[in-house]
């Protein structure tokens, strides 16, 4: 296992590289668009190279129990970087935080409280998160009222923050408090 | 296998700390103290298995598994800061979700979600939140962009041109 272990010590960076290569190409091929499927082409491509090298070594030279330890550390830790990537990349697309504080840095004299809140409050929020829960399936429209869709994807993962959120900081989601 | 187990203990340790730390008392800056936590219990183990290791083989040795270590756990550090981080703020979209599946078949209209998403519960604890990381600070009753918000910002910017995609918030 030696000879092959610099391979598989490196081979989660290498994997993030064609993780990170393959998303670039899938969402400039679809001009931004569909960035959930760019994302997931982007984690298959470096898996399979991930894959690939792990492959490779074993076939050189397989010792059991320590190259199967080898590959679930590579596994975890692959998973990990593609997973702070994915963030990085969503961050720019649906965080609250840097949008005002884009509008802050455009204004060079500064804002006032209420001037973040003229060009940036929740009734603009909420237009762009209805659009985007429609467009995805999760929500649908009928007569004016809003129910749930096909799609619950966001409905999972609200069920997990709200188990995360109990374990780690006592309480859940508190704009549901008043309800 | 040694290594793997070896990062999972190093890992379980930091969240329970980070755990322990947030009951006690919330930090002001929850990145930083993170920050410091994971990269203190990072550095301790592998001094510890440094000095510990005299020919056993419990814990890594050698430069090719510290830095298999150090590969595991760094994106796994990063991975546990980003969740953390956004459990302090309540997800406006998760909200909507679960705001009308609590309606079931009467369902929600728009002025109904809007009562729940107000300014005050949403941007508010988001500027306050920015203002305790140095991003943003307040002076003459407005808020002004710091060195390290223009920073930042310029750093997160990457991702879209590289990707081609706007930034909407």
């Amino acid at each position: 296992m030696r000879q092959g272990y610099p391979i598989l010590v490196l081979a989660p960076v290498l994997a993030m590289l064609a993780n990170v290569f393959t998303h670039v190409a899938a969402s400039r091929l679809n001009r931004g668009q569909n960035q959930i499927k760019c994302v997931l082409y982007g984690f298959l491509s470096g898996l399979a190279g991930l894959l690939f090298l792990a492959a490779v070594v074993s076939s050189a030279d397989n010792s059991g129990p320590d190259f199967l330890g080898f590959i679930l550390t590579d596994l975890i830790s692959y998973t990990a970087f593609a997973y702070g990537y994915f963030h990085f990349v969503n961050i720019n697309v649906a965080s609250l935080r840097i949008r005002i504080l884009q509008e802050i840095i455009y204004s060079p004299g500064g804002l006032s409280e209420e001037d973040v809140l003229s060009r940036y409050n929740s009734g603009h929020i909420l237009e762009n998160r209805i659009k985007r829960l429609l467009a995805s399936g999760q929500l649908i429209e009928k007569e004016g009222c809003y129910y749930l869709g096909e799609n619950r994807t966001f409905l999972r993962l609200f069920w997990l923050f709200e188990i995360l959120k109990h374990a780690v900081l006592g309480h859940g989601n508190r704009f549901l408090k008043p309800i | 296998m040694k290594v793997l187990i070896f990062c999972i203990i190093l890992t379980a340790a930091a969240v329970i700390s980070s755990l322990i730390l947030w009951k006690i008392h919330r930090p002001r800056n929850s990145v930083t103290a993170l920050l410091i936590i994971f990269a203190g219990i990072l550095c301790g183990g592998l001094t510890s298995a440094w000095i510990l290791n005299k020919g056993y083989g419990v814990f890594p040795a050698g430069f090719w598994e510290f830095l298999h270590a150090t590969f595991f756990y760094v994106p796994v550090m990063l991975g546990c800061i980003i969740t953390f981080v956004a459990l302090e703020d309540d997800s406006p979209t998760m909200t909507i979700v679960r705001f009308v599946e609590q309606a079931g078949e009467k369902g929600r209209s728009r002025g109904q979600i809007r009562q729940i998403i107000s300014d005050e519960a949403l941007i508010l604890p988001r500027l306050g939140a920015m203002m305790s990381t140095g991003w943003i600070e307040y002076s003459e009753n407005k808020y002004h962009a710091t060195a390290k918000g223009r920073f930042y910002n310029k750093l997160l910017a990457l991702a879209p041109k590289l990707l081609n995609i706007s930034r909407e918030g």
